[in-house]
């Protein structure tokens, strides 16, 4: 088991680099983008923006928007996995569907932009851009402060970093550089990275390293989570990432002369489109209480 | 022309907008007011897109200046930005030979010569940084223990005796971060602009080419000679900003644009780079395999190889059409493009 300790949340935090305005509203930024066009958007522009420094006003005057009795808390742990148990770091004691037998010393990825969605289909978004790294209990998480009441039976989330957010490096929160999720000579996220080492077929050890990304691969994961009711209160919600799944479930990888990959070749292509195929079936629902 | 006429307001309105915004003060709440900086452009070159996440100010811009010339950004405090990129040089370097960690490919790279930068939309050799805040990491960074690299650097920056202040100047905040380092250096590379070459003064009618120097331009766009204006444009940047294959190798060693773009198509395709300044910044090509212009005039006249995704205008060049006479004009020509008051301005030397 894995344990818990506190966090922080960051569901806007990574927006500063917009406007001032905006970075209060990101929903509204968000939709704005997407109409820019015509004359008829610049109309949209003009009422989003009286909108937007409306409420902006408004929020500077009561800092406390929330209102009681209409939302609850949830908190969504990722429990990371190789064949169903815990990651031990630094132990070789995982096999994976190609019989290699690994280890892992680093596992990070990025869960972003969090959706929950209703029984009627209505959705709640996180709007978050989290990097877990599975060393860290405390990143293991992500934070939703403000979810509005209502039954949710799935979730959907990026793996990976969205291309809005993809391009450039100068943001803060877990898109930080800092965080070493970012390739040097390429502007681009690294949305998932496996490093360890593994048993080649000759019997010596030989290093994994396994980083993902490139926005043709953004892996988009929906998954049911029952019924989840948020009622004024505070819930929390487990699912679980399983590295075995990532390697076999339905393609299956095979380390041996494939254990060197960073997106940066076109014979890596082949390896970059199983795993985004596999990303799907390696998250799965655990329980929610 | 009615598209021309709605077009032409719709600048003018941007242009209008653009004004206003010049005007402001920016603020970011420590009541201390930050001086815009308008951007000199020569005539010549269009008016450069600032991205309004960073507006220029004295006070970035003076801070760039700072960090491009200190060494502190490097990992152990031996490379400045300035070491590889020499302003006497055009911001490139003649001597480096550069090699990389896990999170490149193999094959050195040449520094790349630094001005009009705000012009491009994605940077290095194959683009591979979208905007100019981002490129400033890559050097930072030692390619296999980035990150410790990195919160190293804003640890020694946030305990400096200066800097802290420096950064509140200029972003209002005095504990340093990286988007704020990264501001900063973007700002004082978009001042690093260069227009003011023999060239510019020609076509604004204040001085004139020998006549060497006319045929060498007139060979340039001759699209049965040099055929050069395809890729590097005449006038204004002297590049498309597009990635093509120049035949450098039958089997490129670097895979170029495939390595960001992951396609066969894009294998051995470079940015076309700018050819202002090209007098002072050999050694030529991404892997500086050639010293002189004679050598690179060579490679487009007869020494050009013929890979799959060789670029349609050379694959349908004759080979040996220049004379040695030709060349000799061409590279003429390219030497009005050596902008003087560029390399020696004091502006953008080391504070
Ligand atoms: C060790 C030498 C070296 C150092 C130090 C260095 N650079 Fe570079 N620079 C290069 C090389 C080599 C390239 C081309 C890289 C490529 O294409 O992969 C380059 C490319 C660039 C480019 C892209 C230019 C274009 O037209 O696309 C920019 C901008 C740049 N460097 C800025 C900087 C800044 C800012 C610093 C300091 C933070 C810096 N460099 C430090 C060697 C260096
Ligand atoms: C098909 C497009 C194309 C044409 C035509 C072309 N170039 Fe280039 N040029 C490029 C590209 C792309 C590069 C970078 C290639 C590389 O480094 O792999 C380049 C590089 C250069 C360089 C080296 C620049 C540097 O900073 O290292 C010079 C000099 C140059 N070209 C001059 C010329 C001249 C002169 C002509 C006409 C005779 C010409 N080019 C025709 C695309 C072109």
């Amino acid at each position: 088991m894995i344990t818990l300790k506190s966090c922080f949340t960051l569901t806007t935090g990574n927006l500063r680099f917009f406007s001032y305005f905006s970075e209060s509203i990101p929903h509204i930024y968000e939709s704005m983008k997407s109409y820019s066009a015509s004359a008829v958007s610049l109309l949209i522009y003009a009422v989003l923006f009286s909108i937007a420094f409306g409420s902006c006003k408004k929020k500077n005057e009561d800092p406390v928007p929330v209102n009681p009795g209409t939302s609850g808390k949830l908190t969504i742990f990722f429990r990371n996995l190789a064949g169903g148990q815990e990651i031990q770091f630094g132990q070789r004691l995982y096999t994976n569907a190609a019989g290699n037998n690994y280890q892992v010393d680093m596992l990070k990825y990025y869960v972003t932009n969090v959706v929950l969605i209703k029984d009627d289909s209505s959705e709640f978004k996180f709007n978050n851009y989290d990097l877990i790294n599975a060393k860290v209990d405390s990143t293991c998480r992500i934070y939703g402060n403000v979810v509005p009441n209502g039954t949710y039976n799935r979730i959907r989330f990026y793996l990976g970093v969205d291309p809005v957010r993809n391009h450039t490096g100068a943001q803060d929160g877990d898109l930080d550089p800092v965080h070493g999720m970012i390739w040097t000579w390429n502007t681009g996220y690294i949305f998932f990275k496996h490093e360890g080492d593994f048993m080649d077929s000759t019997g010596s050890i030989e290093p994994l390293l396994y980083h993902y990304g490139t926005d043709p691969v953004l892996a988009q994961i929906e998954l049911p989570i029952g019924a989840l009711r948020i009622d004024n209160n505070e819930k929390k919600l487990y699912l679980n990432f399983d590295l075995n799944s990532l390697y076999g479930s339905t393609h299956t990888v095979e380390f041996n002369g494939n254990n060197i990959r960073q997106s940066s070749s076109v014979d890596d292509r082949d390896w970059l489109t199983s795993l985004f195929e596999n990303f799907q079936n390696s998250f799965s629902y655990d329980r929610s209480e | 022309m009615r598209k021309l006429l709605l077009t032409a307001l719709l600048a003018g309105f941007v242009i209008i907008a653009c004004k206003k915004k010049e005007d402001d003060v920016i603020d970011p709440g420590d009541g201390h007011n930050h001086s815009h900086y308008i951007l000199d452009i020569p005539p010549g070159l269009p008016a450069m897109p600032i991205p309004a996440n960073n507006p220029m100010t004295e006070e970035g811009i003076a801070l760039g200046r700072k960090l491009f010339y200190d060494p502190i950004l490097s990992g152990d405090n031996t490379m400045a930005c300035a070491d590889c990129h020499k302003q006497h040089f055009g911001f490139s370097d003649s001597t480096i030979q550069f090699s990389i960690g896990i999170d490149r490919i193999p094959g050195d790279r040449n520094a790349m010569p630094l001005f009009n930068l705000g012009y491009a939309s994605n940077f290095f050799w194959d683009g591979g940084a979208a905007d100019l805040e981002s490129q400033v990491i890559g050097p930072i960074q030692n390619p296999v223990e980035m990150h410790e690299d990195l919160a190293n650097v804003i640890q020694e920056l946030n305990a400096h005796p200066e800097y802290p202040e420096l950064f509140r100047k200029a972003f209002g905040s005095s504990t340093v971060t990286t988007p704020m380092i990264m501001k900063a250096i973007a700002q004082f590379e978009r001042t690093m602009v260069s227009g003011d070459s023999k060239f510019d003064r020609v076509r604004r009618g204040l001085d004139s080419f020998t006549a060497q120097e006319q045929r060498g331009m007139d060979l340039y766009a001759d699209p049965f000679k040099g055929d050069c204006v395809h890729c590097h444009t005449m006038g204004s940047t002297f590049t498309d900003f597009e990635f093509r294959n120049t035949g450098l190798d039958s089997i490129a060693a670097d895979s170029g644009r495939a390595r960001i773009t992951l396609l066969a198509s894009d294998i051995g395709k470079f940015k076309t780079p700018s050819l202002r300044n090209i007098e002072v910044t050999a050694p030529y090509m991404h892997d500086g395999r050639f010293f002189t212009l004679q050598e690179v005039m060579d490679h487009y006249n007869t020494g050009f190889h013929y890979p799959q995704n060789l670029d349609a205008n050379l694959r349908t060049s004759v080979k040996g059409r220049m004379t040695q006479q030709d060349m000799d004009d061409i590279i003429a020509f390219l030497k009005t493009l050596t902008d003087y008051n560029f390399l020696t301005n004091p502006a953008f030397a080391k504070p």
